[in-house]
This record gives structure tokens, C-alpha cells and sequence, in this order.
């Protein structure tokens, strides 16, 4: 109430400054205090140390009025920078750190005991407890790494809320190259949300997929771009009634690696005059199978995407638009491999 | 029967059917080069030319220096304009969404796995032969393989001319029958040539040799559309 009053008279007036002010400030603040009005008196202290904090008796006061140990600890510590012999203080503020400390642990303690509850939920398949728990944690203690992690992977719907996790788990530990790695590569897919949806799409997530496409398509800026988006959109509503089988990427990245291989096979065969045994001992032959192999390798690589598991472990530093770069130099190499045994072999055939 | 024009639109890239276009200009380019060749250079200039470049088994077989080149260079060679129209038209019709499905990389190397495979085909039936086989159909055969596996409901609009009456006019014709109707006027022949070693200037077993890789177009086709066959959905 007190405060309040005071609030109202200083909004009228222009605020009062001075020694004179101060001290007047005090007396009502010591007479708040007397008169057990703790919160008007903490605000008048505050204040008064707002005005002046070189004033050691607010601060003093300060130490009992507020009720955080870390505010407790900052006007201990104020003491005692102005006055460095003050005995009593220093006991206290002994006494408020191995609180503090003690605080710490056991914040520390509850933030582990209930990661370990989210992740069990999380194993049980309740995705949505996990995450309101994770949130949680992550606004008592943020500074929790792990929660941030966690919290970011379940955040699949929303990719502002999964990039804002992992920068808070990357503030918490800013030497983790994997929280920066994914971070850099999430940036790159919020900025390059085609390759968003081709990812769910890959993975079969339908509903992720249509969901990005659609906000896609609001994005277009020209009629002829909203029309080609929207295609992809009713291409993934038909894909999503349809429900197709997953095919793992294992056997994806085997497929897109061994198309090479057949052509050249067949060339090679035929240059030696069919005889396999001619072909095995045929060096040339080797060799264009090895680069032929590598360049499907790298293509098959290139077909699948950015969020595929062979693309989280490239180093790529903190730029995230290095992504696209590596794409295209392996586009080019993969290409290259692939295609420079035929050019070889022509180029020996013709001259 | 004449196919004329795939009447379904791309479905993963809007500009699908460069590398069949660029196919189509370099064999274009390669007639002209024929026809210069015949009408400037001496009289055995295009010969020596077919010899050099044109597939020929008995030369594959001998291991003679220099015929590597040829195993790949025939399928860039025409006899004449109407071979190369007849070729063309089949390779831009079936091409086009084969090579939207595939992607243009994969594409041009299954084409040219497809004239390989025909090459193969056509070596081990006529290992005598010693006249060179030219012509891209093996390799078309291989495209309009793959056409008949991967879009079997696809439309083709065909020039017919009706029977009796001698009448063209336009149809729409389901893709499967006309890939069949054109797989039927090899097999006979072929048979024939098999069976009693009958001869025929049309390299019947290199088109079916062709056909046969078709079978192959799963290893090459792009993701999307490899999980879009798997699951019964229009690729």
C-alpha cells in the first residue's frame, strides 16, 4: 500500500533526487520495517540502493528483507565491498553460500531425478508427459543441458521450439560439437524447409510432411510457385491415405550405390570379349568399379537429404550454410567418379 | 501403329526430358555427320565409318584393337533419316517420364546400360555376324521396358492407320499395349533367327537384349519413386 502511494506521488511529479530524498527514504523505509511492513520496506530499500549503492545500511537491511539466497548473497557481498571488516556479515554470508551450495544439489538431484522420469516416459511412449515435464525442468533450472536436448527432440511439430532447445543446450555447454552439429543443421533445414519435407517424407512421417509443406505453400511468391507447391501438397495427402511401407535407408543408400556398377559390368565384359576371368584380372576394370561404386555411394548419400545419419556426422563447424556447399561439392564428386572411367576409357578408345 | 506423344504430365521435375532431348540432338547431330561424310568424303568414307563405329560380333569376339569404342559409338549411329525419326519419336515418347522417374544421371547410364545389355544380347546370338550393327533401338527397347513396368496405365496418344481402309487417325492407347504390340513384332523374327538362323537386317535380338534390361530400372530410379512402385501408387 505504502509503496503504491509512493508510486502514484512520484508518477505525478517529476522524481525527487538528493541526499535530502534519500534520507527521507530511509527514515520511511526504517519505520516501514518497524511497523512490519516487510515488502514496503524491501522496496524502499531497493530503491534507495537503486539511488545510491554506496549505501551500506540498505544493503545491510537488504540481507534480511529478501527472501532469495542469491539476492541474500549479492547484499552480503555489497557489504562487504564497502565495509570489509564487517565480521557479522561475513558469517553470514558463509552461511547463506553453503545454503546456497546445498540449494544447488538438490536442484541439481530433482533436475536428474526427473530427467530420468521423462526419459522413462519418453520409452513409454508418452510423448506428450515427457515434453510438459521437460518444460518444466527446463524453466526451474535452464541451465540443464540434458533437458534442453531431450526437449528439442520431442519437439517435432514445432521447429521454432526445437531451435530455441537447442541453443539453450548449446549456451548450457557451448563445447558440445554435437549440440552444435544438430543445432547448425536444424537452422539449415528452418531455412530450407523443401528439404524439411522431403526428410519426413523419407522417413514416411506423413503428417509432419503435410504440415511443413502446407506452410510452405503460404509462403510462395508467385502464383506459379504456390501452384507447384500445391501439388506437392495433394501428392502427400495421396501419399498419406496410400500409407506406403517404409524402406530403410540401409538398403535405399545399397540400391543408389550399385547402378553404376551395371553399365560398366556390361562394358567391361564385352570389351573382353566375354570371358570373366579376362575381366577380374583387368586393372582398368577394378579401378572403374571402385570409382563407380564411390560416385553411387556419394549420390545415394546426396539422395538422402540432410537429416540422414551420414549427414549429422559430417563436420561442419558452426555455418550452416556449409550444408548446402557440401552438398554440391559431393554432387560434383559423386558425378565425377561416376562418370570419369567412361571418359577414360573413351578418350583411350578413340585416340 | 506410331507413337506420337506420352499424354501424362512429369511428376518430379517440371523439366524432366533434358537428357532425352540432348540423346535426340546428338544422334541428330551424329546423322548429319553421316550424311556429310557420304555425299563429301570418297566413296568408302562412310563405310570405313560403319565399319569403325558400328557394332560388330565377329570383330568383338577376335579381340580386334580398336573395337572397344564401337560397343558404345552404335548406339549413336543411324542408317538413314527415317531410322533415326522412327528412334527418335520412341525415345522421346518413352523417354521423358523414364527419365523424370529415373533422374537425368541415372537416366542417361541406364540408356546406355540398355544398349549395352542389347549389344551383349545381340553378341552372344550372333556371334558370326560380321556386319555392323547401328542404331539406338536396343537401347529404346530398354527406355520402353522400363515404360511398360513403371507406368502400365500410361496413355499414349498413336498414330494408327485402320485397317482396310488405310485411314491414319489419332488413338489414345494404353502404354502396355502398345509396348506390347511392339514387343510381339520382335519376338517372332527372333525366334526364327534363333531357330533356323534366318537372316534379317533389323537386330531383332539386340531390341529384346535391350528389353531384358528393363528389368534393371529399379536400381535406378530416383527414392520417391522406388517407394511409390513398392506401394502400388502411380510412380
Amino acid at each position: 500500500m505504502y509503496s503504491s502511494q509512493n508510486r502514484s506521488s512520484s508518477d505525478a511529479n517529476p522524481p525527487q533526487t538528493g541526499e535530502l530524498y534519500t534520507r527521507k527514504l530511509e527514515q520511511r523505509a526504517y519505520y516501514a520495517l518497524e511497523q512490519g511492513y516487510l515488502t514496503n520496506a524491501r522496496y524502499l530499500f531497493e530503491e534507495i540502493v537503486q539511488r545510491n549503492p554506496r549505501n551500506v545500511r540498505a544493503w545491510r537491511a537488504l540481507i534480511d528483507l529478501w527472501e532469495n539466497v542469491d539476492e541474500r548473497v549479492t547484499a552480503c557481498r555489497r557489504v562487504l565491498d564497502l565495509e570489509p571488516f564487517d565480521d557479522a556479515v561475513r558469517a553470514t554470508l558463509e552461511t547463506l553460500e553453503r545454503q546456497q551450495e546445498h540449494t544447488l544439489q538438490q536442484k541439481q538431484r530433482w533436475v536428474q531425478v526427473q530427467t530420468a522420469r521423462a526419459q522413462a516416459l519418453l520409452r513409454e511412449g508418452k510423448t506428450e508427459d515427457a515434453r510438459c515435464l521437460l518444460q518444466t525442468i527446463t524453466k526451474t533450472y535452464p541451465h540443464h543441458a540434458a533437458a534442453w536436448w531431450l526437449l528439442a527432440e520431442q519437439s517435432d511439430d514445432d521447429i521454432e521450439q526445437r531451435i530455441h532447445a537447442l541453443r539453450e543446450a548449446v549456451r548450457c555447454q557451448p563445447d558440445n560439437r554435437t549440440f552444435q552439429t544438430v543445432l547448425t543443421r536444424w537452422e539449415y533445414l528452418r531455412d530450407h524447409p523443401e528439404e524439411l519435407v522431403a526428410m519426413y517424407e523419407a522417413d514416411g512421417r506423413w503428417e509432419q510432411a503435410l504440415r511443413f509443406q502446407h506452410a510452405f505453400t503460404l509462403q510462395s511468391r508467385s502464383l506459379l510457385e504456390w501452384e507447384r507447391r500445391r501439388r506437392d501438397v495433394l501428392r502427400l495427402e495421396n501419399l498419406r491415405q496410400a500409407a506406403p511401407p517404409h524402406i530403410s535407408r540401409l538398403s535405399e543408400i545399397a540400391r543408389l550405390t550399385l547402378w553404376p556398377l551395371f553399365p560398366y559390368l556390361l562394358l567391361f565384359w564385352l570389351i573382353d570379349r566375354l570371358s570373366l576371368l579376362a575381366l577380374a584380372l583387368d586393372p582398368f576394370f577394378l579401378g572403374s568399379v571402385v570409382l563407380a561404386l564411390l560416385g553411387g555411394f556419394l549420390l545415394a548419400v546426396l539422395e538422402m537429404r540432410a537429416d540422414d545419419i551420414l549427414w549429422r556426422r559430417w563436420p561442419l563447424g558452426g555455418d550452416h550454410t556449409a550444408y548446402r556447399r557440401m552438398r554440391i561439392v559431393v554432387g560434383i564428386l559423386g558425378r565425377i567418379a561416376i562418370g570419369l572411367p567412361l571418359v577414360l576409357w573413351l578418350f583411350d578408345a578413340l585416340f | 501403329m506410331l507413337p506420337v506423344k506420352d499424354l501424362q504430365a512429369n511428376r518430379y521435375h517440371r523439366y524432366a526430358g533434358r537428357v532425352t532431348m540432348l540423346l535426340i540432338v546428338v544422334n541428330t547431330l551424329i546423322l548429319g555427320w553421316e550424311l556429310y561424310l557420304a555425299y563429301s568424303a570418297d566413296v568408302d568414307g562412310i563405310q570405313t565409318f560403319f565399319t569403325r563405329f558400328g557394332f560388330v560380333p565377329v570383330r568383338v569376339f577376335a579381340g580386334e584393337r580398336g573395337v572397344g569404342i564401337s560397343i558404345i559409338s552404335h548406339l549413336f549411329l543411324h542408317g538413314g533419316f527415317m531410322h533415326l525419326l522412327g528412334n527418335m519419336l520412341a525415345l522421346w515418347v518413352f523417354g521423358r517420364r523414364v527419365e523424370d522417374a529415373c533422374g537425368a544421371w541415372r537416366y542417361l547410364f541406364f540408356y546406355l546400360f540398355a544398349g549395352l545389355m542389347a549389344a551383349m544380347v545381340s553378341a552372344f546370338i550372333l556371334r558370326n555376324e560380321d556386319i555392323p550393327s547401328i542404331g539406338a533401338s536396343g537401347a529404346i527397347f530398354g527406355v520402353m521396358g522400363a515404360y511398360l513396368l513403371l507406368f502400365p496405365e500410361g496413355k499414349i496418344q498413336t498414330l494408327v492407320l485402320l485397317p482396310f481402309l488405310g485411314i491414319p487417325v489419332f488413338l489414345r492407347i494404353r502404354a502396355v499395349w502398345v509396348v506390347l504390340y511392339f514387343l510381339g513384332l520382335q519376338a517372332i523374327p527372333a525366334i526364327d533367327i534363333y531357330l533356323h538362323g534366318a537372316v534379317y537386317s533389323i537386330g531383332y535380338w539386340a531390341h529384346l537384349g535391350g528389353f531384358i534390361a528393363a528389368i534393371f530400372v529399379f536400381f535406378f530410379l530416383r527414392p520417391t519413386a522406388y517407394r511409390r512402385y513398392w506401394s502400388k501408387l502411380p510412380v
